[in-house]
């Protein structure tokens, strides 16, 4: 592999995770009784920028390496699923965590006095976010099974 | 509808966060959508030919998915913003739970449909 591509591919991983612990710490904040916005904002963003960086590096990675020189090694070994499963449901599921991403800096930029007042939309974000989460460590846990099926 | 002279609209500008919401449902329902017909929409020479127009289109199908996602959600957005009706003080709420619930469901499709692929040929 080329060093371009071992960048990409360190690039993917860690601003995924800098996307997946932004988000967590989204979530952690929107748990607290009092809400320090400045830190929503700020986390959030991070989060989107995370999510939209790992995506245009994982996808120049996926595009231009993974599919002509990782995918067949996987298909023809024993942990095919690894590809045809886990690579395939991680990739198109990603798609939906930018959008997600976004639509949580839209709800702390533009609904701060709602966040604040209302205790029923607040607890609702709260949810949305979680699933963000959830959805982001599982597609991570994903991308350390097709890592497996590889070697 | 929501009074909106309610709100200090310096802080709030609801419409427009409560318009990515629909738009954000419709374009995770396409993720799913696509996804999966794909894979199956099958034509007579047996080529998988909207998998196929993605790659001739966008270079690589996956690339066309997340090109016409974000296409479909701005465009969305946009429309929401210009009808959307707040109608009840709940709405916003149930917008987004609404949004976590899509979510949920078309990841669980799209698992599910590659399970099944997989196993049905191995």
């Amino acid at each position: 592999m080329s060093s371009l591509f071992i960048f990409t591919l360190i690039t993917h991983i860690l601003l995924g995770l800098v996307g997946v612990i932004a988000t967590f710490l989204v979530l952690l904040n929107l748990l607290k009784k009092n809400l320090d916005i400045k830190k929503l904002r700020n986390m959030s963003l991070l989060s989107a920028l995370g999510y939209f960086l790992s995506w245009f590096s994982g996808g120049y990675y996926y595009w231009f390496y993974y599919g002509a020189n990782v995918k067949p090694v996987i298909k023809e070994g024993d942990y095919a699923w690894a590809h045809l499963v886990i690579m395939e449901a991680k990739e198109h599921i990603f798609l939906l965590l930018p959008i997600m991403s976004l639509v949580t800096v839209a709800f702390m930029y533009m609904s701060k006095t709602r966040l604040v007042t209302d205790s029923n939309f607040k607890s609702a974000v709260t949810y949305f976010v979680a699933v963000s989460f959830t959805l982001a460590v599982l597609i991570t846990l994903s991308g350390i099974i097709i890592s497996g099926g590889a070697q | 509808m929501l009074e909106l002279n309610t709100l200090d609209r310096t802080q709030e500008r609801p419409i427009t966060v409560y318009a990515l919401l629909p738009a954000f449902i419709i374009a995770s329902v396409f993720v799913g959508v696509i996804t999966i017909i794909a894979e199956l929409a099958i034509n007579s020479a047996g080529d998988k030919f909207i998998k196929t127009w993605l790659t001739e289109t966008h270079g690589h199908h996956w690339v066309g998915k997340g090109i016409w996602t974000l296409i479909l959600f701005g465009v969305f957005s946009f429309i929401g913003y210009l009808s959307l009706k707040i109608r009840s003080k709940e709405t916003p709420a149930r917008l987004v739970r609404w949004a976590g619930h899509t979510a949920i469901i078309v990841s669980i499709a799209i698992f599910l449909f590659y399970t099944y692929e997989y196993n049905l040929s191995h």
